[in-house]
């Protein structure tokens, strides 16, 4: 008899296959977007609820949010390649064996992702380089260091989801904006789904506690983790591409900005809403 | 000139880690846990505003050139050997 566990994923699996698609097909693509579109809406700029955004005409921030969706489908993509090569390196090894078919779908689905968000940065902006670098040096034991790694993936993919379902729904946003939208987030809630169960899964086996200084080399990592994600959405690059002066002053300025910190959290919301009800960390406030 | 600057990226450091008290030019940055990720692309930042250029984090060894002050100060700040870096914003 098939668990629960395995009843889920197979579920989202068949799902998965009933949804296939051609990335090279299914996206009509314009030889140009209007100059005068938002490509993001202004309340998901990183200076939005800020008065550094009052001080900002609407041309500017018309052009920031050209460079913020640049910069947050370039994360995007550099992040699915992170991702890609976490299953990768478990699909079908000992332990992973009911999530495995999945897994063949998810990386099938992120590698799509990745050539349409590098299509669409391409085509009408850039890639911004992945300025990714991990210098933790604290070691965790391998099955906590595996449950951290799909952790991280969950996180990434409700903080970029939450920007997907905003955009995919706004209609003021040209159409090939809405759509990438759409189609990453119908892909990314099958990914989150199958995300919580193999986080709650791992997180069974390695017994539902950790010890204290366990618990708080874990804490320490994933709230670094949070805290480099969540800043990566302030670029400094994309503000100088804006025509912003001091773009690492303007930076600085917005990290320490009140309104950002709710912003943070958020964005953060159902990641530590899972974290909580999963019982594997009750004070969230402390990692953003 | 460049001593001047390494003392500067050190003073920015110590900033950011009051619980330290001394960082020499071959203390281990990351051994020694003076940054972590977050703290390393601020740090990376704060170098490319200091000295104008930009600096490209591309390679997976990146991070071996920002191990030590001396490090920096051959690879990033003495001009004519950062190999890693572009001019400019």
């Amino acid at each position: 008899m098939r668990t629960a566990y395995a009843e889920v994923l197979s579920r989202l699996t068949a799902s998965s296959v009933a949804h296939d698609y051609d990335p090279r097909r299914r996206f009509e693509w314009p030889d140009a977007l209007d100059s005068e579109a938002w490509l993001m809406p202004p309340e998901l700029l990183s200076v939005y609820g800020t008065p550094m955004m009052d001080a900002l005409g609407e041309p500017t921030l018309k052009a920031l949010s050209k460079w913020e969706s640049m910069n947050f489908y370039s994360l995007t993509l550099h992040g699915e390649r992170e991702l890609i090569t976490v299953i990768s390196r478990r699909i079908h090894t000992g332990g992973f064996e009911v999530p495995s078919d999945f897994f063949h779908r998810f990386i099938d689905e992120e590698n799509h992702h990745m050539w349409f968000f590098s299509e669409f940065c391409r085509r009408y902006g850039k890639i911004y380089p992945d300025s990714t670098v991990w210098v933790s040096t604290d070691e965790l034991r391998p099955e906590l260091e595996v449950f951290l790694a799909f952790l991280r993936i969950l996180i990434f993919e409700e903080i970029g989801d939450s920007f997907n379902i905003r955009m995919g729904g706004d209609m003021s946003l040209p159409p090939i904006v809405r759509a990438l939208n759409t189609v990453h987030h119908a892909d990314e809630s099958r990914h989150i789904a199958a995300g919580r169960q193999v986080a709650r899964h791992l997180w069974g086996l390695l017994g539902g506690e950790l010890s204290r200084e366990e618990e708080a080399a874990f804490v320490s990592q994933l709230k670094e983790y949070i805290a480099f994600t969540l800043q990566s959405f302030y670029n400094p690059k994309m503000y100088a591409d804006a025509g912003i002066g001091d773009c690492y002053g303007f930076r600085r300025e917005l990290l320490r900005q009140p309104a950002r910190r709710e912003r943070h959290r958020i964005l953060l919301n159902r990641s530590l809403t899972f974290l909580r009800t999963s019982g594997i960390i009750n004070e969230t406030e402390a990692l953003y | 000139m460049t001593t001047q600057r390494i003392e500067e990226l050190k003073q920015w450091l110590l900033r950011e880690r009051p619980d330290i008290k001394e960082i020499g030019l071959d203390t281990d940055l990351i051994d020694n846990r003076i940054l972590d990720s977050v703290t390393f692309i601020n740090f990376v930042y704060f170098m490319e505003e200091f000295t104008g250029k930009r600096i490209s984090l591309a390679s997976g060894t990146a991070a071996n050139s920002f191990r030590t002050l001396r490090l920096i100060q051959k690879n990033i700040l003495e001009e004519g050997t950062h190999a890693r870096t572009e001019i400019g914003l």
